[in-house]
C-alpha cells in the first residue's frame, strides 16, 4: 500500500467521515478566527498609537509657536505667560507592536502601549488612566492563532487519533490484523502521520496566509525570521503531541482508557499545570503592594509641598549654573509641581525597583518552571515572538521612565529659575523610541526550552516504536 | 427504587480509579484555590485598610493650603475586595483597585492586580469558581458518558428493563446519582469558601454572605443539572460508550474551555470600549463645546445653583454679582458642575459598552452554559463588573462632595485671594473619609436575573432532551 493509497484511505474511513471533516473544518474556522482577531487588536493598537502620536505633536506645534511668538514679540505677543515653559513639554512614547504582533495578544491588551511622557505627571500616575477594555473580556481571555494551536491543535491531534490501534482492538479486528501479516508498526506510523499532517496543513496554511496579508505595515522580510521561528515551536509542539497520542495508543488499551488518559494529559499540561504554577509563582513571589506603592508617593508629595522653599533652594545650590529670573511671569504653581514630581519621582524609585526586581525573580523562576509542562513553553515563546509579553512591556514602562527622568535632568534648572527653554533647545530635543531586542536574543532565551521539547518528542516516539515492535501476532514465533 | 439505583450507580463509582482520580484532582485544586483565594482576600483586604488610613493621615497633614490646591492632590477611594472573591475572583484581579478623587477629571480606578500577574495566569485560572466550572462538567462526563450506552452494549439495560424496572426510574435514579456528585462537590466548596469569607479581616455581613452562598449553589446546581442531563442525552443517543466518551469530552473542552473565550473576542470586537487616548480626547472635546460663555444665562444659571448650595439658600443673579466672594473659587465649582455631565455620559456611554458585550456573550450562551454561569458566579461573588461600577459611582459622590467642600470654602472665605487664599489645617478634618457600602444582595441578584433564568432554561431543556433520548432509544 502506497503512501497515496493510504492519504485516500485515511480519507475515506476517517479524516472524510462527517465527524472528521467538522472536526477539521472546525480547527480551519478556528484558527482563521485567532487570526483575524489577533490582526484587529493589533490594529486597534496601532491605531491608537497612530492618534496619540498625532494629538501630541499638535500640542507640541502650539507650544512651539508660542513660545516662538513670546520669543519674537514678549509681552506684545498676546500668548500667556507661561507659553514655552519646560514642563508643558509633552513627548509622546508607544511601544510598537512586534513583526509579529498579530500572531499572539499575550499582555498587550491589558499593560499599556502608549502614553505621554510629561514633568507634570509624577511617574505613579504616569500610565493610570488606560484602563477601559471590558474586563470580563480580559478574565476570560482573548482568542489569537496562538491560543487555538495552544489548546484546540492537541485536541484534534487526541480526537482523530486517539484510536490509531484501539479502533482494530476493540473491534477485535487487531489479530487478524496481525495474522495476515500486516505491518502494524509501520501501518500505526503512517495512520499517524497523515492525521498529524491534516491537521498541521490547517495550521500552517492559516498561518502562512496570516503572515502574508496581514503585515500591518511591516516587510515581509522583517517578519519571516519571527514566523520562522514561530512556525518551528508550532511544529514542535504538535510533534510533541503526537508523541503523547503515540505513547498512549501505543499501550495497545481500549479506546475509552486511551481517550480519557489523552484528555486528562491535555488538561493537565494546558490547564492544570500553568494554573497551578501561577499560583505557586504568586504565592512564592507576592508581587509588592501597588496600593503601598501610592500610599508612599502621596506622602512623599504632601511633604515636598510642605518644604518645598527648603528643596527649591537645594535645587538652586546643586545647579550653580542656573540663572534665577527674578522677574518671571511663570506662575509658581509650576516651579512647585516640578519639585513635587520630581521629588516624589525620586522617594518612589526604590519601590519601583523593587516592582521590576520582584518581577525578575519570579519570571527567572517561571523559566525553570516552564519545563513542566509544553504548553507554557509554547506559550511564552508565542507571546515573546509576537512581542506581546509582560516583559516587553516592563522594558518600555521602563524606557519611558528613563526618557522622562533624563528630560527633568535637562528642564530642571529652566523650571526652577523661572526661565522658559529656548525653542533652539526644544528642536534638540530627543525623541522617545523604544529599543527593541534583537532577534539573537529571543533565539537565546527559548533555545534551551526548545531543544527540551525535541528531546522528550524524540522519546516519546522512541517508546512508542518500541511498545509497537513489542505487539505479537499469532504469526509471530515468541507468540503466546 | 431509585435510592438502590442511586446506590448501584455511586458503588461502581467507587469502583471505578477514573472517577476517584479525577473527584481526587477536583479536591486537591480547589483546596490550593482555597489558600490561594484566601490568602489574596486577606491581603490586599490589610493592604486597602492600611492604605486608606495612610490616606487619611497624609490628607490630614497637609497643613495651610489652598483648598484648590489640595483639591487636586485629592484623595484615593480604595476599593475593598468582596468576601466572597476567595470563591470567585471574577473580573476583579481585571479591574483597578483604587479611584483618585481629584478636581477636575472622573478617573477610572487604576491598578489592576493582573498588570502585576505571570503571563501564565491569562492561560488556565485555578480560583474555586473557576476550578468548578471547568472540572465539574468533565468529572459528570466521564461518570455520565456510560449510564446508558454501557449498559445497552453489556445488555444490562435490557435486562433491567425486562426485569420490571421502569424507564423513569432508571432515568431519574442515574440523573440523580450523577449529578448528585457534582452537585456535592459544588457545595462543599462554597460552604468552606462561604466560611473563610465569613472570617475575612474586614467586616463583613454574615446574613449577606449566607444568601449570596445559598444563591451560588442554586447556580452550581443548574450548572451540574445541565451538564449531567448533557451526559445522559449523549450517552443515549449514541451507539456505543466509546462514541460518547469522545462525543461529551469533545462537548467539554468546546463549551468550557474554547467558546467562552470565543465569546469574549468576538463581543469585543462587535461592541468595542474606546482606547484611553480616544476616550480621553472625545471626553475633554464634549467638555470644552459644552462649556456656556460666561455671559450667557446657562453660565449664570450654574453660578446661580453653585452659590445657593453653598449659602443653602436661593440666590438671585443681581446676589451673585454684588456679593464678595473669590470668584475663581466659584468658578471652578460651576466648571465641576458643568463637566460633570460631560464626564458622566461618557463613562455611562463606557458602561454601555460593557453591557452589550455581555448581552452578546449571553447571545452564545446557547452554546455554552459556562458563560451564564461565569455571570453567575462573579455577579453574586459581587466581583462583576456590575458591582464595579457601583463603586466607581460611589467613589464619584464622594469626589463631588469632596471638591465641592474645596471649592467652596475658598469661594466664600477666600475673597479677593484668587488662589493666594490659604485654608487652615483644621480645615482638612471637615473632609469626610470615604466609607463604601458594597452593593447589596438585591442588586447583585437583578444584575444576575436573566443568566440565572437562562441556566435554568438550559437545565431544563437539556432534562427534556435527555429524558426524550431516554425513552427513544433502543433497548432491545
Amino acid at each position: 500500500m502506497t503512501f497515496s493509497h493510504m492519504i485516500s484511505h485515511e480519507w475515506k474511513t476517517r479524516l472524510g467521515r462527517p465527524a472528521g471533516l467538522v472536526s477539521l473544518l472546525f480547527f480551519a474556522a478556528l484558527l482563521v478566527f485567532g487570526a483575524v482577531s489577533g490582526r484587529m487588536e493589533r490594529d486597534t493598537r496601532l491605531e491608537a498609537i497612530a492618534t496619540h502620536h498625532e494629538q501630541i505633536a499638535s500640542a507640541m506645534d502650539n507650544w512651539l509657536k508660542n513660545a516662538r511668538l513670546l520669543e519674537e514679540k514678549g509681552s506684545e505677543a498676546g500668548v500667556p505667560p507661561w507659553s514655552g515653559s519646560a514642563l508643558d513639554v509633552t513627548f509622546s512614547s508607544a511601544l510598537p507592536p512586534g513583526p509579529l504582533g498579530d500572531f499572539a495578544i499575550g499582555q498587550s491588551d491589558i499593560l499599556p502601549s502608549l502614553g505621554g511622557l510629561s514633568l507634570w505627571s509624577p511617574d505613579v500616575r504616569l500610565f493610570s488612566k488606560y484602563e477601559f477594555e471590558d474586563p470580563v473580556a480580559l478574565a476570560l481571555g482573548g482568542i489569537d492563532i496562538g491560543k487555538v494551536v495552544l489548546l484546540v491543535l492537541p485536541l484534534l491531534l487526541i480526537v482523530l487519533s486517539f484510536d490509531i490501534l484501539s479502533a482494530e482492538r476493540d473491534t477485535k479486528r487487531l489479530g487478524l490484523t496481525l495474522a495476515q501479516g500486516a505491518p502494524l508498526r509501520a501501518l500505526f506510523w503512517r495512520r499517524l502521520l497523515i492525521r498529524g499532517l491534516f491537521v498541521l496543513s490547517a495550521a500552517f496554511l492559516v498561518a502562512f496566509t496570516a503572515f502574508l496579508f496581514q503585515t500591518g505595515g511591516v516587510s515581509l522580510a522583517e517578519r519571516l525570521p519571527y514566523f520562522a521561528f514561530w512556525g518551528f515551536t508550532a511544529l514542535l509542539y504538535a510533534v510533541f503531541w503526537i508523541g503523547i497520542v503515540a505513547f498512549v495508543a501505543s499501550r495497545n488499551r481500549g479506546g475509552e482508557v486511551n481517550v480519557i488518559l489523552l484528555l486528562i494529559v491535555w488538561a493537565g499540561f494546558t490547564l492544570i499545570v500553568p494554573a497551578g504554577i501561577t499560583a505557586v509563582a504568586e504565592s512564592v513571589y507576592p508581587a509588592p503592594s501597588r496600593l503601598a506603592y501610592l500610599a508612599e508617593a502621596r506622602e512623599a508629595e504632601n511633604e515636598t509641598r510642605l518644604q518645598e522653599a527648603d528643596i527649591a533652594n537645594q535645587f538652586i545650590i546643586d545647579h550653580p549654573e542656573m540663572l534665577v529670573n527674578e522677574s518671571s511671569e511663570i506662575p509658581a504653581f509650576v516651579r512647585t509641581a516640578f519639585l513635587v514630581n520630581s521629588t516624589v519621582d525620586e522617594a518612589t524609585k526604590p519601590l519601583l525597583d523593587a516592582f521590576e526586581a520582584e518581577a525578575q525573580r519570579r519570571d527567572a523562576s517561571l523559566a525553570w518552571m516552564r519545563f513542566l509542562s509544553p504548553a507554557i513553553i509554547t506559550h511564552a515563546l508565542f507571546n515573546d515572538v509576537a512581542g506581546t509579553d509582560s516583559a516587553r512591556h516592563r522594558r518600555y514602562m521602563q524606557a519611558a521612565r528613563d526618557f522622562k527622568s533624563a528630560y527633568r535632568e535637562k528642564a530642571g534648572p529652566y523650571v526652577v529659575a523661572g526661565q522658559r527653554l529656548p525653542t533652539e533647545e526644544f528642536a534638540a530635543l530627543p525623541t522617545f523610541k523604544f529599543e527593541e531586542e534583537g532577534f539573537d536574543s529571543l533565539l537565546r532565551r527559548h533555545w534551551g526550552a526548545l531543544a527540551f521539547l525535541i528531546i522528550v518528542a524524540a522519546l516519546l516516539l522512541l517508546v512508542a516504536d518500541r511498545r509497537l515492535k513489542n505487539i505479537k501476532g499469532p504469526n509471530d514465533e515468541d507468540s503466546g | 427504587m431509585i435510592s438502590a439505583i442511586i446506590a448501584k450507580e455511586w458503588t461502581e463509582y467507587r469502583r471505578d480509579g477514573r472517577v476517584v482520580g479525577v473527584l481526587l484532582l477536583l479536591a486537591l485544586l480547589v483546596a490550593v484555590g482555597l489558600v490561594t483565594g484566601w490568602s489574596g482576600l486577606s491581603e490586599q483586604q490589610r493592604q486597602a485598610q492600611a492604605a486608606q488610613r495612610d490616606d487619611q493621615a497624609t490628607f490630614l497633614k497637609q497643613g495651610e493650603k489652598n483648598p484648590h490646591s489640595a483639591a487636586h492632590f485629592g484623595r484615593m477611594a480604595y476599593k475593598p475586595l468582596p468576601p466572597l472573591s476567595v470563591f470567585d475572583p471574577g473580573a476583579s484581579p481585571y479591574l483597578g483597585q483604587v479611584i483618585w478623587l481629584e478636581a477636575h477629571a472622573q478617573d477610572p480606578a487604576m491598578f489592576r492586580p493582573a498588570e502585576d500577574a505571570p503571563d501564565l495566569r491569562r492561560l488556565a485560572d485555578l480560583s474555586v469558581a473557576g476550578v468548578l466550572s471547568l472540572l465539574i462538567p468533565l468529572l459528570l462526563f466521564l461518570i455520565g458518558y456510560g449510564t446508558f450506552a454501557s449498559e445497552r452494549e453489556r445488555g444490562t439495560l435490557r435486562q433491567a428493563v425486562s426485569s420490571g424496572s421502569a424507564l423513569q426510574k432508571l432515568f431519574t435514579g442515574k440523573l440523580l446519582a450523577v449529578a448528585a456528585i457534582g452537585i456535592g462537590v459544588a457545595v462543599i466548596a462554597i460552604t468552606v469558601s462561604a466560611v473563610m469569607a465569613m472570617s475575612a479581616p474586614a467586616g463583613v455581613l454574615w446574613s449577606d454572605i449566607l444568601f449570596r452562598s445559598v444563591g451560588l449553589m442554586f447556580g452550581y446546581a443548574l450548572y451540574g443539572v445541565a451538564f449531567t442531563a448533557l451526559a445522559l442525552f449523549v450517552s443515549a443517543r449514541t451507539k456505543t460508550a466509546t462514541s460518547a466518551l469522545l462525543v461529551l469530552l469533545s462537548l467539554w473542552a468546546l463549551s468550557v474551555v474554547v467558546l467562552p473565550r470565543i465569546a469574549a473576542t468576538a463581543s469585543e470586537h462587535l461592541y468595542p470600549t474606546p482606547d484611553s487616548e480616544t476616550f480621553w480626547s472625545e471626553t475633554y472635546q464634549t467638555i470644552r463645546e459644552s462649556r456656556p460663555d460666561r455671559d450667557s444665562a446657562e453660565y449664570k444659571a450654574a453660578e446661580r445653583l453653585v452659590l445657593s448650595r453653598a449659602l443653602g439658600r436661593e440666590v438671585t443673579d443681581e446676589e451673585v454679582a454684588a456679593m464678595e466672594l473669590n470668584r475663581s473659587g466659584l468658578s471652578l465649582e460651576v466648571s465641576e458642575v458643568i463637566d460633570a455631565n460631560a464626564f458622566g455620559a461618557a463613562y455611562d456611554q463606557l458602561y454601555e459598552a460593557y453591557e452589550q458585550q455581555q448581552e452578546m456573550r449571553r447571545a452564545f450562551s446557547i452554546l455554552s452554559p459556562a458563560i451564564l454561569l461565569h455571570h453567575v458566579s462573579s455577579g453574586l461573588a459581587g466581583t462583576d463588573t456590575a458591582s464595579h461600577r457601583h463603586f466607581a459611582m460611589e467613589a464619584e459622590k464622594q469626589r463631588n462632595v469632596i471638591v465641592r467642600k474645596m471649592n467652596e470654602d475658598m469661594m466664600l472665605n477666600g475673597a479677593g485671594e484668587s488662589f493666594a487664599y490659604l485654608a487652615d489645617e483644621d480645615f482638612w478634618e471637615s473632609i469626610p473619609d470615604f466609607r463604601y457600602q458594597p452593593v447589596s444582595l438585591s442588586y447583585a441578584l437583578r444584575s444576575v436575573l436573566w443568566d440565572f433564568l437562562l441556566l435554568a432554561l438550559w437545565a431544563a431543556v437539556a432534562l427534556w432532551l435527555a429524558w426524550r433520548a431516554a425513552r427513544s432509544q433502543k433497548i432491545i
